[in-house]
């Protein structure tokens, strides 16, 4: 299904990289969050900076009297400070992550340079400084949304773009009983599980992975469909008795991972 | 994908061949992706849908939104277009697209049941705020009566009505958020009637019940990230022209014209905005069966 926006890029090296791009839900998603935590940090810097002028207004009453102007100044200096805050949190974070703030982080998203390096200082910082440009009008979500490459007038004059992160496959985590165990030694003899392919090994272990979320009605349903899929695939003749579909797929998996192992060492012991 | 560049001999070059479906075997081919999208390729997916069909789902919006003036049987109409705009969505996302006559065909003899949905969940939601509402009363009053007590011994008019502030807008939160809660059960209410073909109106909203559960904080990212999305529409299209009519003196003719424009202006904007919401539901829907059903977890058929 290509439900999201692709990019691919050519290295000097010519090798080519497709990324998937981020997708406006995922940049609304990370502007939100980062705007959160940024009017919280612009909170705490209001409060400290108005503690600070109260006292310093009172210690210069003392001595030099009432003075306007330095109360303008005091005024002129916090808008200043919130706006390098502002500009900065996306600079700082931007560097330090390498095209990521909190937000990005959260959503896994990421920016990078039209030829797929990572950002440095003056695209981060160009970003930074046209984001009220393209907030205030809305002028990002609409050229995000419109454009081919997703890109902001930020993105568009830094020359970034901003992508999806690659998630590595969580390693497997459930849990197999222990007579699925004992069933995939008998599966390894009577069946062809070599004929299993990847894409079926990765529907399984996807299906071990996330059955505990699903409706119980829906589970048995689902992993009998799987399972009577499976014996035709790997040639079973003869089911054995009592087992159910849940086991008898616990004991494909391990069955699968096994012989792929195998094979492995059989490369390695080969070299 | 992987090709495979060079013919392999067999029995020499076999195991190089091997250690190359190895390699497939880590990374999923991208073009089946299997796993839960995250809320914000939920909106993505939603809009990349909507960008693609965009001619056909206006036109049906557009349509929705006339029928919507003639009252009751209109209603119906619009909430059965309504549903139309997420069969259309879901059957694209299981790679089964369907012409608009056809899902029109499977629609129309549900009319009615689409209109008792809408009318049941509106009903409900109205229940759900005044049982909230009393309970919110109920608490605000117990926790007056307890720092009334209470306030005896600090005796501190200033620290008291903090307290009783804090606690009331602790309690408005509660409310608040019980009230979205429930309002996440029933966000794709209406989808399931217009894709399950043996399922009536009361069922789909009970499906829309089950599958939801354990997904309210997802569901309600999702609505925040689309409200965001959809903000500058909304700004453009039903907010600039209310403020223009605040400034313009009432009863002139200047004022009835731009009233009259800003009208349309919004009906622009519910039409722009009516089938992403529809696909935002069809995408949810998909992805909540995917999650509790397992809808896109299957073995090829071919061999």
């Amino acid at each position: 299904m290509g439900f999201f926006n692709r990019v691919t890029l050519k290295t000097p090296e010519s090798v080519e990289l497709e990324f998937k791009l981020a997708g406006i839900g995922n940049r609304a998603y990370a502007l939100l969050i980062d705007y959160i935590v940024l009017v919280l940090i612009l909170i705490i810097f209001l409060i400290t900076w108005a503690l600070f002028a109260f006292q310093l207004l009172s210690f210069l009453e003392n001595f030099v009297g009432v003075n306007n102007s330095v109360e303008l100044w005091l005024i002129a200096i916090q808008f200043l400070i919130s706006f390098a805050i502002y500009v900065g949190y996306f600079v700082f974070f931007e560097m330090l992550w390498q095209g990521q703030t909190p937000g990005k982080r959260f959503v896994k998203i990421r920016v990078i340079r039209d030829n797929g390096r990572p950002i440095r200082l003056q695209q981060a910082t160009l970003r930074a400084l046209l984001r009220p440009v393209d907030d205030i009008f809305f002028l990002g979500v609409f050229l995000i949304v419109l454009g081919k490459r997703e890109k902001r007038l930020g993105d568009l004059i830094a020359g970034t773009i901003v992508i999806q992160e690659e998630r590595p496959i969580a390693s497997a985590n459930f849990p197999i009983s222990e007579e699925a165990q004992k069933l995939t030694h008998q599966l390894q003899i009577e069946a062809d599980i070599s004929r299993l392919r990847p894409d079926d090994f990765a529907v399984i272990r996807e299906y071990l992975q996330r059955r505990r979320e699903m409706i119980p009605k829906a589970r048995t349903e689902l992993s009998r469909k799987l399972a009577d899929r499976v014996t035709e695939i790997i040639a079973l003749e003869n089911v054995p008795q009592g087992v159910t579909a849940n086991l008898f797929l616990e004991a494909v998996y391990l069955a699968y991972q096994q012989s792929t192992v195998n094979s492995q060492q059989s490369t390695v012991n080969s070299d | 994908m992987l090709g495979n560049p060079i013919t392999v001999a067999p029995g020499i070059f076999q195991l190089t061949n091997n250690s190359a479906s190895l390699a497939m075997s880590k990374s999923p081919s991208p073009s089946q992706p299997i796993a839960p999208l995250s809320i914000g390729n939920v909106v993505s997916t939603a809009l990349v849908l909507c960008r693609s069909h965009l001619k056909t789902y206006l036109q049906l919006a557009l349509t929705a939104y006339l029928w919507f003036i003639v009252p009751v049987y209109g209603w119906a109409k619009y909430f059965a277009i309504s549903a139309t705009l997420s069969r259309l969505a879901f059957r694209e996302l299981i790679g089964q697209p369907e012409s608009i006559r056809d899902a029109r065909r499977y629609i129309k003899p549900r009319l009615w049941s689409f209109f008792r949905v809408a009318f049941q969940v509106f009903i409900y939601i109205i229940g759900v705020y005044l049982m909230l509402s009393i309970a919110f009363f109920i608490t605000v009053a117990l926790l007056a009566l307890i720092l009334g007590f209470i306030a005896g011994f600090i005796n501190n008019q200033i620290l008291n009505s903090i307290i009783l502030g804090i606690l009331f807008i602790l309690s408005f939160i509660g409310f608040i958020f019980g009230f979205i809660w429930f309002f996440s059960r029933w966000i794709v209410a209406e989808v399931p009637l217009a894709i399950e073909s043996d399922i009536n109106g009361g069922q789909s909203i009970t499906r829309s019940w089950e599958l939801t559960k354990h997904s309210v904080p997802r569901i309600q990212g999702v609505v925040v990230v689309t409200f965001l999305v959809t903000l500058p529409i909304l700004f453009l299209t039903s907010y600039i022209p209310q403020i223009l009519l605040i400034l313009i003196e009432e009863g002139t003719d200047l004022f009835w014209f731009v009233y009259f424009i800003s009208l349309l202006i919004s009906l622009a904007g519910g039409v722009l905005v009516l089938p992403f919401w529809q696909v935002i539901k069809a995408v949810l829907y998909y992805d909540l069966r995917s999650r509790r059903e397992g809808l896109d977890l299957q073995i090829r058929d071919s061999m």
